[in-house]
């Protein structure tokens, strides 16, 4: 998987929540949007052995932070912060859910 | 009215908004807040990077079948274990605990974002479910690349919020 091509994707996810606050967040969350391509990179690396149990636990955990990242930005309304928490997550499960039809995970 | 009735009036509508203005607390710079926060990622951090390390000497151990390795696996297990990390998930809750005290302690506009922040925080880590407490609860050791993901959480939200306050810091609060 292009991983790279990834991380737009989730970047452009969050933009489109977010929308004219992005300039004041987008620095600052890199890390969290890193740590959401690094996450997904785990998923793929062990998606053979990786049970529903740890995806599901991934899967919160990465929404919990990015969402915590962008709350803390007064720009960035409580459920906007959620709903491009969620939006991120959902680029990273498109992608894989296109490069790995077959993927035994509700993802 | 009379013309001084109207004269007070009018000063009053013009001088509202600026009595207004005054009343909402502007976010300050804290220093303890600052303080705290980096408490609680070096906590965290210190402890993810042991049991990374014991999570590798733990897989390279396996592979040895001698007696001392065998001795050194299970010593090495025991140090990753659950149960011996109880007083780290301890500190971290009380680290945390301060935290969110010294945030509220000066409601500003800020406080709602920081709260919600802290408690997305506070949950990656303490959580009963789905958090670094739980998996470690529930799986006893957590892998090494399980702990990096974890470490990266920590490090990004610890740093959303060093980078919220050390904006106050610069008198360029972030919006």
């Amino acid at each position: 998987m292009n991983w790279d091509t990834v991380l737009t994707a989730v970047e452009s996810a969050v933009k489109g929540v977010v929308g004219g606050a992005w300039g004041s967040v987008s620095a600052g969350a890199s890390a969290q949007f890193a740590a959401i391509i690094a996450a997904g990179k785990q998923i793929e690396a062990n998606q053979a052995t990786m049970s529903q149990a740890d995806y599901d636990s991934l899967k919160v955990m990465q929404q919990r932070a990015l969402d915590g990242v962008l709350q803390a930005y007064s720009a960035i309304s409580i459920d906007v912060a959620q709903e491009a928490a969620a939006a991120a997550w959902g680029a990273i499960t498109g992608a894989l859910k296109t490069a790995y039809p077959a993927l035994g995970l509700v993802l | 009215m009379g013309q001084g009735g109207r004269l007070t009036w009018r000063w009053m509508a013009l001088c509202l908004p600026a009595v207004l203005a005054a009343c909402i607390t502007v976010p300050q710079y804290d220093d303890q807040t600052d303080k705290l926060i980096t408490q609680v990622q070096t906590d965290a951090d210190t402890k993810i990077i042991s049991l990374i390390a014991l999570d590798d000497e733990i897989q390279d151990l396996s592979k040895q079948t001698d007696a001392a390795s065998q001795k050194d696996l299970s010593d090495a297990k025991t140090k990753a274990s659950y149960r011996s990390a109880s007083a780290f998930y301890q500190k971290i809750d009380v680290d945390l605990i301060t935290l969110k005290t010294r945030i509220d302690a000066e409601p500003t506009a800020a406080t709602p974002h920081l709260d919600s922040a802290w408690q997305q925080l506070h949950d990656n880590l303490l959580a009963p479910a789905d958090s670094m407490k739980a998996i470690h609860k529930r799986d006893d050791i957590i892998p090494a690349s399980e702990l990096r993901t974890m470490q990266q959480l920590v490090d990004a939200q610890a740093g959303a919020l060093l980078t919220r306050e050390l904006s106050l810091k610069n008198a360029k609060p972030a919006q």
